[in-house]
């Protein structure tokens, strides 16, 4: 199927593509806006546990003054490959405040992805860490 | 046991479909090709991508498939990733601009280096938490690929493969536990050999090119299980009589047999590879240990204690009573007592390296029931990786929009699977035993047998304490 000189080939046609290729894949972690929106998080236990959390985010400008989110969206993951993320939808409880529920499967180290679209049409994008989430 | 085939024995290179598929060169070098450009990919997206591991091919592939697919791909076969290793396209490669001129140094024909830096991966995959950095994991890779090709380009022979590549190491020794071995298949035919090609290969005709022979020294007529076998088939290819075979055989028999192996010797004249078979067993604990909730509460403990708040002293002083001080201590107790029931006037050290190689299915056993667990409960999660790098780079979403919910099966489907690969391990070893055991005591083999069972069976027990706690995974050292 292959002779030598045809698998120096492909070889060089491959690597050549992946590297040309791989590194605009894009897939950069993600950041905050660059208007400077402030995503603090808090989780209700503390520390937290394993099982479910109580998740408030509060979205703030530079000034302080609270932002409203249409949609926020929550992915948890264990900063190790291979676990099943969690997902929740969360709800403004008051201007700037939202509020979730999120399942923490496993105890370890987690981070929570937040990706929100502000009431302006902004979007925010935001990695938070959860470290040391323990066993009940 | 003898060397000759039966007619129980059945060779995969016959089968109509496999057979034909295993005797083309073109295939094995088309899985290594394949082999390669994913190594390429996982680098480069280890390098530039996402730095999140969930979401990087680099630590997915790695740390949940490979060793998956790994370990399984030993239970059920044989040693296919070492069939399909890419780093000798790379090493293959590196020989045309640059030919080896060294042999590999007499004082290191051994396994003692390539112990250290099995435990030196281990060591560092706990200390630097490999498993959550996408970037370390690239560099891992880089590095192997770097270091196997220097050391090939300068020695002859594989010496990479049989001395150095830790990876390997494991390979050899949980191939000793799989179903097949690459063996010849008329021992008569071997007789009138004059050119010993499968040791020599052959140099090149009119009518085809050159073929090369074992490059791990294992002549094959005298060869002996699967050690030190990269399952490469050059020897396939390079026997004139077609007298080489990929033969079904019992797993773990070879593990019991004392005869002299070619490029290896007798077992019992290798305290390297004792050595290694222990620290293969006891750093399958070792390493399950590290990925669960008491190892936490140790190492607090460990750190008020000793008054040290760095991560790696607390570290080796686990790894130095994991990997040595305790199979010293229960090898060396079970040989004394071994050597009391036998009343002979034999060392403890070699009744204690003769049944060393004895803990492998049972060490075995623990690596799969571990692997096992990551790869079948995260099993489907390398889709949206490949989903969203595919819409990333071609700019639009060809395999569908990455799916993240994406996972595999539940812990509690996958634990009763955990319990059946230890229990098959521990059977396997218990058997093992039981042969040695009765080739030192005829008449009474559970004399012998009983301290290595004990050994076994606190293992086991251990095991199954370990699969039975909660995982919890921390990429930082107490807490900060």
């Amino acid at each position: 199927m292959f002779s030598a000189t045809s698998t120096n080939r492909l070889s060089t046609l491959l690597f050549t593509a992946a590297v040309l290729l791989v590194p605009h894949s894009g897939c950069s972690r993600p950041t905050s806006s660059d208007d400077g929106v402030r995503v603090d998080m808090v989780v209700h236990p503390q520390p937290p546990v394993v099982g479910m959390v109580r998740v408030e985010l509060r979205f703030t400008e530079p000034g302080g003054a609270p932002v409203s989110a249409t949609a926020v969206r929550l992915e948890g993951n264990m900063n190790h490959a291979g676990m099943t993320p969690s997902f929740a939808e969360a709800t403004e409880i008051e201007p700037g405040v939202h509020r979730a529920d999120l399942e923490l499967t496993m105890g370890g180290d987690w981070f929570v992805l937040v990706d929100a679209e502000l009431s302006d049409g902004r979007r925010v994008e935001e990695k938070i860490d959860l470290p040391g989430v323990r066993l009940k | 046991m003898s060397g000759a085939s039966t007619t129980m024995e059945r060779d995969l290179l016959r089968l109509p479909v496999v057979g034909a598929l295993l005797r083309r060169r073109g295939v094995q070098t088309s899985l290594r090709v394949a082999l390669l450009a994913l190594a390429v990919v996982m680098v480069l997206q280890g390098l530039f991508g996402s730095q999140l591991a969930p979401k990087n091919l680099a630590t997915l592939l790695t740390w949940v498939h490979y060793r998956g697919l790994l370990v399984l791909a030993l239970l059920l076969v044989g040693n296919l990733f070492c069939y399909a290793c890419p780093i000798v396209l790379v090493r293959d490669l590196g020989r045309k601009i640059a030919r080896p001129f060294l042999d590999w140094p007499r004082r290191l024909r051994n396994k003692w280096l390539a112990i250290v830096l099995f435990v030196g991966v281990l060591f560092a995959y706990e200390l630097l938490d490999l498993w959550g950095d996408p970037w370390l994991t690239a560099w891992l890779v880089i590095g192997y690929f770097g270091v196997a090709l220097l050391v090939d380009v300068v020695f002859r022979g594989a010496s990479f493969c049989k001395f150095v590549c830790p990876v390997g190491q494991f390979n050899f020794l949980a191939s000793t536990a799989s179903p097949l071995e690459v063996k010849v298949k008329d021992p008569a035919t071997c007789d009138t050999c004059v050119g010993n090609e499968c040791l020599r290969g052959a140099p090149a005709t009119p009518e085809r090119p050159a073929k090369r022979g074992c490059e791990l020294g294992l002549f094959l007529p005298k060869k002996v299980g699967n050690l030190d076998c990269t399952a490469c088939l050059d020897c396939v290819h390079a026997c004139p009589e077609q007298n080489v075979g990929v033969v079904t055989r019992t797993p773990g028999s070879e593990l019991f047999d004392g005869r002299s192996r070619s490029g290896i010797g007798p077992l019992s004249a290798r305290p390297d590879l004792a050595f290694l078979a222990a620290v293969f067993t006891f750093g399958a604990l070792l390493n399950a240990f590290g990925m669960v909730s008491p190892v936490y509460a140790l190492q607090q403990m460990m750190s008020a204690a000793l008054g040290i708040r760095t991560e790696w002293p607390i570290l080796g002083i686990l790894f130095v009573v994991a990997l040595v001080i305790e199979p010293i201590v229960l090898l060396g107790l079970a040989a004394w007592w071994t050597r009391r029931m036998l009343g002979r006037r034999e060392g403890v050290r070699p009744i204690a390296m003769r049944y060393a190689f004895a803990l492998v299915p049972l060490g075995f056993g623990v690596w799969l029931s571990h692997y096992c667990f990551h790869f079948l409960t995260g099993l489907l999660t390398v889709v949206p990786v490949v989903q969203s790098l595919v819409r990333d780079v071609a700019g639009t979403a060809l395999l569908g929009a990455p799916d993240w919910s994406l996972g595999g099966m539940a812990e509690e489907a996958v634990y009763p699977t955990e319990l059946g690969l230890l229990a098959l391990g521990f059977v396997v070893s218990l058997a093992v035993t039981w042969r040695l055991a009765a080739a030192d005591d005829p008449a009474r083999p559970v004399r012998p047998f009983a301290p290595w069972a004990v050994v076994l069976s606190l293992l086991l027990g251990a095991a199954i304490w370990l699969l039975s706690q909660p995982m919890e995974m921390r990429g930082t050292f107490l807490g900060t």
